[in-house]
């Protein structure tokens, strides 16, 4: 590891805040970003973390991409969807399960994301394209000077990001959804 | 210390919401605050309100830590959203519609009784903990996002449903100390709150939008409860002012009512296809059903609505089942089983349903919203040749089809062809309480119209008559009105008549009684026989008169007197007219009341 690296996170750890908490997790379990160490067999029996207060007490943190997973499983069922093999149904089955989850999904990224129409022109209209406007807020297909064209997509941007906080324990980040039990 | 922030709060049955607006600025400039919350475990996000539920974690979960939230106390319960989703799998260890309890005379209030009919096992909370904890995460929201100002400092305004009676509204006043509110915090009514939401909507003009005489009668169906109100318009000195003149009755019925009626027809539907639904499903299907609601209920809705349950394992879509409903169904079932049209002289049916009653709260038996109006039209004569506005509020009204047949259901009622029209926007129905409970503290500051009315009661005093004793029957009551209807803030009354004897070194306890309808009553009225209806009766007030204070003799001849703080507090004192000493009595919530069951 590089010393300018090591120094940083030296001033980092002094002036406190959650980089410090990140760098004492990572110093006391190892490598917080890690995959589990535990076999994928212990987790359908039982949790694969020593489940210890101190530890829990230091906010550690996951990924957002993570969270974010979770969060569509947990109130959407994405991943129960789109993980599922669907060859030998209906599409009036798929239909019926996938517009449910379709709903709950759009729910979750408005919640978080807020997500909008990046262009006030609707579909089929036409658009002037100032020059010099990003590539990235607008893609360009054809060869034209004029600098006038039709709107194909109105592309998207998010007004917000608010992915859900995570404190959990490290070992845990990459769990998605928990076994569900009924006793 | 000045105010920088006027806060409204809505403590609702079903949600909170918190909203502020900078005092120092010269326009009321409302904004939500975001409520941080658990909304999973080990996860938490920022919300626009605060579903009022509150789950009581397991020791291992506590032990784990999966409800901490960071930089905040570690709460007794787990609030809000989780909180929500957890009563659907969960029920017996989650605490919905607390609220709901506080004006529930029949129990006791500060007893550890939620989850109501939770297993021995789980530690239950009273229903004013309850609410204090649902209180003291908005608090502590505030103090993290504005750590400058603390809420303490603030002008801060609770709102309170106007059917709340005056035991309900001290515990709330208890449960909001308690969380840390300002001893100087107002409360405000809840349909007083989303006239002054429409009043700030709409600035100066509402002037030009009524007139003298005309009436607004506030219609608030939220989750589970329905409140009623009538305003006013009246003028002063060439001012047009407002004026509540009466509120309805506490009426547990809402929209929650509307999503398990449509629940049970798809359930139904779903067992004659030969599902039976778990309990799992059920939650998802009361989600569904309350989607596919507000579908079918908007004016350019679908004619029918797939309501689909997901299977529970992972393989989704194989377990997927699903029903239809159409508008008509959904129509005939809610329009017409909660806004029915009915006749002016019709009153809610009032026997209950099942041959024996709960315990549990008083749900309405009568879920058909337009009788409980008439009967509130009935008991509130309004001029007949002016107009009347109604003010529809709660998330029941987005739905177009019901708000036209709110107010089709309530020209009904009116005898005269005198127009009756809806008042406000569709803009905020979820937030109107909160917001019009800040413009209402930012006005306070800075001056505009204020809806006068003053208490929404006339209470009363049982005192027992002196006349023959006959054997094994208790000597007649008779009621003493001591506040009228409409006593203002900030005023007090010595009310006249004769005096009552306190026995010193015990406990005098008096019975006491409270009612929506009588208006005329005054001061000293002595009342010999009334209506069960009529006079309602709530907790018992009590006074401990101790030697020292009595000054040597046993016995201190009282008439009463009563008072209305500037903050809306009503008090009730006994006075020694001889020396002029006072003594306030002090309201008695931990004695059930026995209320007659239906």
């Amino acid at each position: 590891m590089s010393l300018g690296l090591a120094i940083r996170a030296f001033f980092a750890a002094l002036k406190g805040g959650v980089t410090a908490q990140r760098i004492a997790a990572a110093i006391n379990n190892g490598a917080g970003d890690s995959p589990p160490l535990a076999s994928e067999k212990a987790i359908t029996t039982s949790p694969p973390v020593d489940v210890n207060r101190n530890q829990t007490k230091q906010p550690s943190t996951r990924s957002d991409a993570l969270t974010l997973l979770a969060a569509l499983q947990r109130e959407a069922r994405l991943l129960d969807l789109i993980m599922e093999p669907i060859d030998g149904f209906q599409d009036a089955q798929v239909g019926a399960a996938a517009r449910e989850v379709l709903r709950n999904s759009r729910q979750v990224v408005n919640r978080m994301f807020a997500v909008e129409p990046l262009s006030d022109v609707n579909e089929g209209e036409s658009l002037e394209i100032s020059p010099g406007s990003s590539p990235n807020a607008f893609r360009i297909s054809g060869a034209n000077s004029s600098g006038k064209g039709i709107v194909a997509h109105r592309g998207w941007k998010a007004t917000l990001c608010e992915v859900p906080s995570w404190h959990g324990v490290p070992d845990e980040a990459w769990l998605l959804a928990p076994v569900e039990v009924d006793i | 210390m000045t105010k920088q922030y006027s806060i409204g709060i809505d403590l609702g049955t079903t949600n909170c919401v918190m909203s502020y607006a900078n005092l120092l600025a010269d326009r009321p400039h409302i904004e939500l605050l975001r409520i941080r919350q658990v909304t999973a475990l080990n996860e938490h996000e920022e919300l626009e309100y605060l579903p009022s539920f509150l789950y009581l974690p397991t020791e291992q979960e506590t032990e784990a830590g999966v409800f901490d939230l960071p930089d905040y106390p570690v709460y007794p319960t787990v609030n809000g959203y989780f909180a929500r989703q957890a009563s659907a799998e969960n029920p017996e260890r989650t605490i919905a519609a607390a609220k709901s309890w506080l004006c529930h005379a029949s129990v006791d209030r500060h007893a550890a009784i939620l989850p109501w009919q939770a297993p021995d096992e789980i530690a239950k909370i009273s229903p004013v903990a309850a609410s204090r904890f649902l209180l003291r995460q908005l608090v502590d929201s505030w103090q993290r996002s504005f750590p400058t100002a603390p809420i303490e400092n603030q002008q801060v305004v609770l709102t309170v449903p106007a059917s709340f009676d005056l035991a309900a509204r001290e515990l709330t006043r208890e449960a909001a100390l308690g969380a840390g509110l300002p001893a100087d915090f107002i409360l405000l009514e809840e349909p007083q709150a989303a006239v002054y939401h429409w009043l700030e909507t709409t600035g100066e003009n509402w002037r030009q939008t009524v007139k003298e005489g005309d009436s607004l009668m506030v219609c608030d169906v939220g989750g589970g409860t329905t409140d009623l109100t009538l305003v006013q318009v009246c003028s002063e000195a060439g001012e047009l002012n407002l004026r509540r003149i009466a509120v309805g009755n506490h009426l547990l019925v809402g929209g929650d009512n509307m999503d398990l009626a449509l629940a049970h027809l798809a359930a139904q539907k779903f067992s004659q296809l030969g599902h039976k639904l778990n309990a799992w499903q059920s939650t998802s299907l009361w989600h569904a059903c309350r989607r596919a609601k507000e579908s079918l209920l908007s004016s350019d809705g679908p004619a029918a609505e797939t309501i689909s349950v997901l299977g529970r394992s992972s393989k989704l879509v194989a377990g997927t089942i699903s029903i239809e409903v159409d508008r008509e169904e959904v129509q005939s079932l809610l329009v017409d089983g909660f806004f029915p049209f009915c006749e002016s002289t019709e009153l809610p049916r009032r026997e209950s349903q099942s041959g024996f009653q709960e315990v549990g709260l008083p749900f309405e038996p009568d879920t058909g919203i337009t009788r409980h109006v008439a009967e509130f039209v009935a008991n509130n004569v309004m001029s007949s040749d002016s107009d009347l506005y109604l003010l529809l509020n709660g998330g029941v009204f987005k739905g177009s089809v019901l708000r036209e047949r709110a107010v089709q259901a309530v020209r009904r009622l009116r005898q005269s062809e005198s127009s009756v029209r809806i008042l406000g926007k569709l803009d905020d129905l979820d937030f109107a309480v909160s917001r019009g409970a800040t413009y209402y503290g930012w006005a306070k500051h800075h001056g505009g119209v204020r809806i006068r009315g003053g208490t929404a009661r006339s209470y009363y005093v049982g005192i027992e008559s002196s006349g023959l004793a006959v054997p094994g029957m208790p000597r007649p009551l008779q009621a003493v009105c001591v506040v009228p209807l409409g006593m203002e803030e900030g005023s007090e009354v010595s009310v006249p008549g004769r005096e009552v004897g306190l026995v010193v070194g015990r406990a005098a306890k008096f019975r006491f009684f409270a009612s929506a309808t009588r208006k005329d009553d005054r001061p000293g009225t002595v009342l010999k026989f009334w209506d069960e209806d009529e006079l309602i009766e709530t907790s018992p007030m009590e006074l401990l008169l101790d030697m020292d204070e009595a000054q040597d003799s046993s016995f201190v001849p009282v008439t009463f007197l009563s008072k209305v703080s500037e903050l809306g507090v009503l008090e009730l004192w006994c006075k020694h007219n001889a020396s002029g000493r006072q003594w306030k009595l002090e309201l008695n919530v931990r004695d059930a009341v026995e209320v007659p069951q239906a």
